[in-house]
């Protein structure tokens, strides 16, 4: 192998953070799902470079219990998505204030 | 410069442009296809770094059953431009403040910690089983069976709270704002 941990760690870096300002610059709320799946993609690729440098599958494990998670949060959200949809008529998380003190 | 270098490179740059789409293209079901690609990138660059199965997860679970439900979603709810928000402002100091600390963050370790730049072993270092699905479930299954078990049931309690979620039915279109109007 000729390329280091830093290499694949610049690349997490830069797809964390594209995942992150999409996540802040979105407006509604699917957009803002997929970034969030982008971030947790960044940070999965990074575990398993982990697991490479050292030689153990310990990376692996974190990985599936991250993909779990990740499934469980989009079918829940998901799910919220649908019934603020019906609600407002919109997925627009501007108009979702019902919880503004 | 070898072969693995050449493609490592072409993928890193992949992910990169496919990530930036993802994030910046306006409407979500191209962000949905491209996060597709993305995907598709990040199975091959885990080939390259050796984790055939992590690879296949990655297709399977991923682009086969997350996207799918995204794409779902999107083409259920069929939004005008106008619900999607297009037009709206762009907070470029945050971007530039999220950017610049995690750069310095990461800038800072690179320094500190010489070991980073030291190329990855070769595979054959590693008992030359590394990645495999034996090698994965025998540490997966055996060393972190309670992780596992975590897992199945967080599936389990997923599964109901969606179901749960889709029988609740919210009253009206006004529902929200006279809720509103009795908080305050």
């Amino acid at each position: 192998m000729s390329f280091s941990i830093a290499h694949i760690l610049f690349i997490c870096f830069g797809l964390f953070v594209l995942g992150a300002s999409g996540f802040l610059i979105r407006k509604n709320a699917i957009s803002m799902l997929i970034c969030l799946e982008l971030m947790l993609n960044a940070v999965n690729i990074s575990l398993v470079a982990f697991g490479r440098m050292h030689g153990n599958e310990s990376g692996h494990a974190l990985y599936f219990l991250v993909i779990t998670v990740a499934a469980c949060e989009t079918a829940i959200a998901l799910a919220i998505i649908l019934n603020l949809f019906r609600l407002r008529r919109s997925i627009r998380l501007d108009d979702a204030t019902v919880l503004k003190g | 410069m070898n072969l693995q270098e050449v493609v490592f490179y072409i993928l890193g740059a992949l992910l990169l442009i496919t990530g930036g789409l993802v994030a910046f293209r306006p409407k979500p079901i191209e962000s949905a296809l491209w996060l597709i690609v993305n995907f598709i990138c990040t199975s091959a660059l885990y080939v390259l770094l050796g984790a055939h199965f992590v690879a296949v997860i990655q297709i399977l679970v991923y682009a086969g059953a997350i996207v799918v439900l995204f794409t779902f979603v999107i083409m259920l709810l069929n939004l005008n431009p106008q619900e999607l928000g297009l037009t709206a402002a762009v907070p470029w100091t945050s971007i530039v403040l999220i950017s610049g600390t995690i750069g310095v963050i990461f800038l800072c370790l690179h320094v500190a910690t010489p070991e980073l730049l030291k190329d990855l072993p070769a595979l054959a270092e590693n008992a030359g089983t590394w990645g495999t699905l034996e090698s994965f479930s025998k540490v997966f299954l055996v060393k972190y069976v309670w992780s596992f078990e975590i897992a199945g049931v967080l599936l389990l309690m997923a599964v109901l709270v969606v179901g749960l979620l889709a029988h609740h039915h919210p009253k009206a279109v006004t529902a929200g704002k006279s809720l509103e109007k009795d908080i305050s």
